[in-house]
């Protein structure tokens, strides 16, 4: 794997970063989904087998977030992880199937949204408003196959074709 | 080297690879053990984390100026996108209030006379020769955590904390922290929001506080106050945190509870004005309590929701 192939997931995922955080001129209840827009691209490179995108770079993202938008650190970093590992998990059952991902990448966003809603209600001691965690994962679902395609297109998934040999243990 | 017996083109390599358990290696847990860490550090208030997040947000604020100007076209694109979203519902708010608005044109022409007279008579309260510095939102916050917005500008351009923050239509907040080139201000609408207002001509004096949603609730009002939806909401400076007579918005529809709506379109907001107010900056608990003089505020406080 050569040098540019091997930074592109890291780069990407900064660069989606740093849009995240832009002040768009969207309204509040719109500019949630923003900062799960990464997590469409952490599933993505995350449910190839070996991972191109190294943990870190996902905590790093996360940081970023926490940071650039003033919020509690820790807090989006936390999330990204727990989508970049249950992307690993759930993700490897539909790796080349562009439905499938896209059901998985469901299952992986409700449960990672459920996380965020938990730890933002634990971190206040209140159950926090739910209406805006759902937007935002109504809006990140619908994002989703603009931003896969885009991961697709510059790093395609491998296809079985209909004449390969299957072999045991390959 | 010996040939294997099958090609299957490129990509191969991928698919040839030995089946095997899908493992996130020692650093996901240490990782995730990092977060939580942060996270409790975050809840606690500590020092060096905040210290951490401000130089980093220094060296990041150039570079998010930077990048704002590229992508300032699209950014454009998305904001009138956004505006389009809401258009339709906005369309016929504007119907019915322009019914309403053609039975109040003759009498706003009847108040505009007096109003000039009445301009010049209140102009001697206004406080005047407070000098300023516009900076530019390069950041805000999204979320449920904080209604806050990162300005590029900080105590390099003389920027302390407590200063007010205005765009071009009323108050959006205060400097809360301050780094030496980038500044936070905590907007009016967040649930640390505290400040001091007059509300109406009568000037009745309450304490305007956030919660995270668009319409900031009125607190510590005197028992027999009535408000009406409408009536000017104006700081009145008690405690010294901000200017007397800013403009912030008007007393919303229903209530009480009473709501504030903003003059200010704090998701529109691009660049800002900071006043360079040397009053009292106060924190929000103590601005609170300073602006209710003694028994009006004891009596109100048993009444807060």
């Amino acid at each position: 794997m050569n040098l540019p192939r091997k930074l592109l997931p890291g780069l990407s995922l900064a660069a989606l970063t740093i849009i995240a955080v832009l002040p768009w001129g969207l309204a509040a209840s719109y500019r949630f989904v923003l900062p799960l827009l990464p997590v469409i691209f952490i599933h993505e490179w995350a449910i190839r087998n070996p991972s191109p995108l190294p943990a870190w770079a996902v905590f790093a993202s996360g940081l970023a977030v926490d940071i650039l938008t003033a919020g509690p650190l820790g807090y989006w970093s936390l999330i990204y992880l727990v989508a970049y590992v249950l992307s690993v998990e759930v993700g490897t059952l539909s790796r080349s199937e562009p439905a499938l991902r896209w059901v998985s990448f469901a299952i992986v966003l409700v449960l990672v949204v459920a996380v965020a809603w938990s730890i933002a209600s634990l971190y206040f001691f209140e159950a926090a408003e739910m209406s805006g965690f759902l937007w935002a994962a109504l809006w990140a679902m619908l994002a989703y196959p603009l931003l896969a395609a885009f991961v697709v297109a510059v790093d395609p998934l491998p296809q079985r074709r209909m004449n390969d040999r299957l072999e045991r243990g390959v | 080297m010996k040939r294997p017996l099958f090609e299957i083109g490129p990509g191969h390599k991928e698919r040839r690879q030995p089946s095997r358990p899908r493992r996130h290696g020692a650093s996901v847990p240490i990782l995730l053990f990092v977060s939580m860490a942060l996270l409790v550090l975050s809840r606690v208030n500590n020092d060096l984390v905040d210290r951490v997040r401000w130089q980093v947000m220094d060296v990041m604020t150039p570079v998010l100026s930077a990048i704002l100007i590229p992508v300032e076209p699209l950014r454009r694109g998305v904001q009138s996108l956004s505006e389009y979203a809401t258009l339709s519902a906005e369309l016929e708010r504007l119907r019915a209030e322009n019914q309403k608005l053609r039975g109040w044109e003759w009498r706003a022409k009847d108040l505009e006379r007096k109003l000039a007279s009445l301009e010049a008579a209140s102009r001697t309260a206004r406080e005047t020769g407070i000098d300023f510095v516009t900076a530019r939102i390069v950041s805000n916050s999204s979320g449920a955590f904080v209604r806050s917005a990162m300005i590029n500008a900080g105590e390099r351009e003389r920027i302390r904390d407590g200063y007010p923050v205005l765009s071009g239509d009323g108050l959006v907040g205060r400097i809360v922290e301050t780094g030496t080139k980038a500044a936070r201000v905590l907007l009016l609408t967040d649930v640390k929001s505290r400040i001091p207002v007059h509300v109406g001509e009568k000037g009745v004096r309450a304490i305007m506080a956030g919660d995270n949603g668009a319409k900031p609730r009125l607190l510590f009002l005197a028992e027999d106050s009535r408000l009406s939806p409408g009536d000017e909401v104006r700081t009145s400076g008690s405690g010294g945190g901000v200017p007397k007579g800013l403009g912030i918005g008007k007393v919303a529809k229903g209530g009480p509870p009473y709501r504030v709506e903003l003059h200010a379109d704090l998701d529109a907001a691009d660049y800002v004005g900071v006043l360079m107010f040397e009053g009292t900056a106060l924190d929000p608990a103590k601005t609170a309590d300073g602006a209710i003089d003694g028994q009006s505020a004891r009596k109100a406080a048993s009444r807060e929701p």
